[in-house]
């Protein structure tokens, strides 16, 4: 695939690299010349010069003949532009753009289409953080969250603990102790290292898994598994920072019926914010006030959420939410060097914009009807919601018999809005949704499965 | 009614690539807007390649105005890539456009396509062809509407 990234920053970096390693053709476009050379020494791509929205920038980068255009500069209008530019000149067929601003997002549906502006999607990294920080908050006990089937299915991670029902159980063995409970390991983590377990993995106390398990199951296996699971009403959440994500994740809270106290360092977006509310107490101040955080009582927080777009603010403030006893922490890491690091002193539930943006837009490259799309496990594993169409290889085959590729399991299919956790003998049949976990290496090979034969119209 | 005009066939396309080639046949396609043609074929070609080996590939989609299938050539003396299952490049695509109905004719129009251009002496044919009528004309009886 012929791709066009504009945008050299940290989401158009990740997925330059991302797309570059799986064997596309990638230009990046930037104004910067010391980051596109940073880009030119790390990876196979071919790097202009410029400002991306100029046609003779569009051009020289291969616009004419891309598939797919990502703008993710830091500029909105320039994205924006830049989309029509390579629509009206160049015909690109997709076309990402990443808009910030809220004033945009909320004409979004008057200002897009065909007949207006040219983008196919807008990219929110703001909006993907939040949603991820969410999901978090609604499953409080697990690690990390993720929805699929529009909401049907959940991905929930959470750490085998000592003498838990699970220590020292095998895959194999799990029906028995789950019962009537339909649930489908997809992923595991021993020693820091994640893999796609297989039948006879066990599962020692200290390892980390995902589970994928029905909406309305949820609650039952969280309380066969002896963890909380409850909805964020009633709940005291403490929240630094105000910025976009802040305030999404602070709007859907409030919604939510949350009791949130939110800090954010800048007088006049405190004064701003103050206004949205009705229900959420917004305090100027700093994040790292010992004397400001004893007073708002963080001792009595059920959660803790650092959001500001500063990592070491919201690395050391989550601290020291957990050093006053808070039982959630929820923590925004934007540099990816520290995303190994924060597990490592303590701090378990992070979320990364730049992670969940490069999933989402993987989507868009990857072939087939891709419905939903994430990355587990820091980028090491895929998850994809793909549709079964006509002709594909993986119809009508009871799944113990195709040959899936390496590392690759089946967790959840969805028919007619009926949820089937797979076993050997499950035959799938066109167009059932069917959820996927699977490493990088092997996703072509997915791909290969769903892939349709000539005769599909 | 022959389905493939000369005026259809595009002798020596120049393309860079597969979404370039396929640009230049909706081109040739005078009465229907070229953006949609662009938009449904690269759908198409998004759920799994129509390169079926042997140089050939057989872009194809439907648009529901059309009054009846519509045919459009192009031959690519340099090869281009088209991501097909042999992984070779492609020299000869051949784009089928069709109504949005009546499954058992498109199905049977794209089996005439693939079973003509499945022969080494057509595909040798319409490469060594001098005209656009010629090529045209090797297509005239081989697929027709039943």
């Amino acid at each position: 695939m012929n791709v066009v990234i504009l945008g050299a920053g940290e989401v158009g970096f990740h997925i330059a690299s991302r797309l570059a390693t799986e064997g596309n053709n990638v230009s990046v476009v930037d104004q910067d010349e010391v980051r596109l050379q940073v880009i030119s020494d790390s990876m196979d791509v071919k790097t202009i010069c410029g400002m991306a929205s100029h046609p003779r920038i569009l051009e020289a980068a291969g616009a004419a003949n891309a598939d797919l255009l990502i703008a993710v500069t830091t500029n909105d209008e320039v994205n924006m532009l830049a989309c029509q530019v390579a629509h009206s000149l160049f015909k690109v067929p997709t076309k990402l753009a990443r808009v910030r601003e809220a004033d945009y997002a909320l004409h979004r549906d008057q200002l897009i289409g065909r007949d207006d502006l040219p983008i196919d999607v807008i990219i929110s990294p703001e909006g993907e953080a939040a949603k991820v920080v969410m999901g978090r908050l609604n499953v409080s006990s697990a690690l990390d969250a993720r929805e699929f089937f529009g909401g049907e299915i959940q991905l929930v991670e959470f750490v085998v603990r000592p003498k838990s029902l699970l220590a020292g159980l095998s895959l194999m063995e799990l029906p028995e102790v789950m019962g009537d409970l339909d649930v489908y390991v997809v992923a595991h983590e021993h020693n820091n290292r994640w893999t796609v377990p297989k039948g006879n993995t066990v599962l020692l106390s200290g390892d980390s898994i995902y589970v994928a398990v029905s909406r309305r199951q949820l609650d039952k296996l969280m309380i066969r598994l002896d963890m909380a699971c409850h909805s964020p009403q009633g709940r005291n959440v403490m929240m630094v920072g105000g910025g976009h994500i802040g305030f999404k994740v602070a709007s859907e809270l409030e919604k939510a019926g949350a009791l949130v106290k939110l800090i954010e360092s800048n007088g006049p977006r405190a004064e701003w914010l103050s206004d949205q509310f009705s229900n959420v107490v917004v305090i100027h101040g700093d994040a790292l006030d010992q004397k400001l955080l004893e007073e708002e009582n963080i001792d009595k927080m059920d959660d803790f959420l650092a959001l500001t777009n500063d990592d070491e603010t919201n690395i050391l403030s989550s601290l020291i939410s957990k050093r006053y006893g808070v039982p959630h922490v929820v923590t925004l890491v934007n540099r990816s060097i520290y995303t190994q690091l924060v597990r490592q002193i303590g701090l378990d539930v992070t979320v990364s914009p730049r992670l969940s943006t490069v999933a989402s837009i993987l989507s868009f490259v990857r072939k087939g009807r891709i419905h939903g799309m994430a990355s587990l496990a820091d980028g090491n594993l895929e998850v994809l919601e793909a549709e079964a169409l006509e002709t594909s290889a993986i119809l009508n085959k009871p799944l113990k018999e195709l040959s899936m590729p390496e590392d690759t399991v089946i967790g959840a299919i969805l028919r007619d809005g009926k949820i089937i956790v797979p076993n050997g003998r499950v035959k799938v049949e066109t167009h059932d949704h069917v959820l996927i976990v699977t490493t990088s290496a092997s996703v072509p090979e997915v791909e290969k499965l769903f892939e349709v034969h000539l005769e599909f119209f | 009614m022959d389905l493939l005009t000369p005026e259809h066939v595009l002798l020596d396309s120049a393309a860079a690539s597969k979404r370039g080639l396929i640009t230049e046949m909706a081109n040739l396609l005078a009465s229907i807007d070229p953006d949609r043609v662009m938009e449904v074929v690269m759908a198409r070609e998004h759920l799994g390649s129509t390169g079926i080996g042997h140089g050939v590939a057989i872009p194809h989609g439907r648009m529901p105005d059309l009054p009846m299938p519509i045919l459009a050539l192009a031959r690519h003396p340099e090869g281009v890539d088209f991501d097909s299952i042999d992984g070779k490049p492609v020299y000869i695509a051949v784009m089928l456009l069709v109504p949005d109905s009546d499954d058992r004719q498109h199905l049977e129009l794209l089996a005439q396509l693939a079973r003509t251009l499945q022969q080494e002496s057509i595909r040798h044919q319409v490469m060594q062809a001098e005209s656009s009528e010629a090529i045209a004309a090797l297509f005239a009886d081989r697929v027709r509407l039943a």
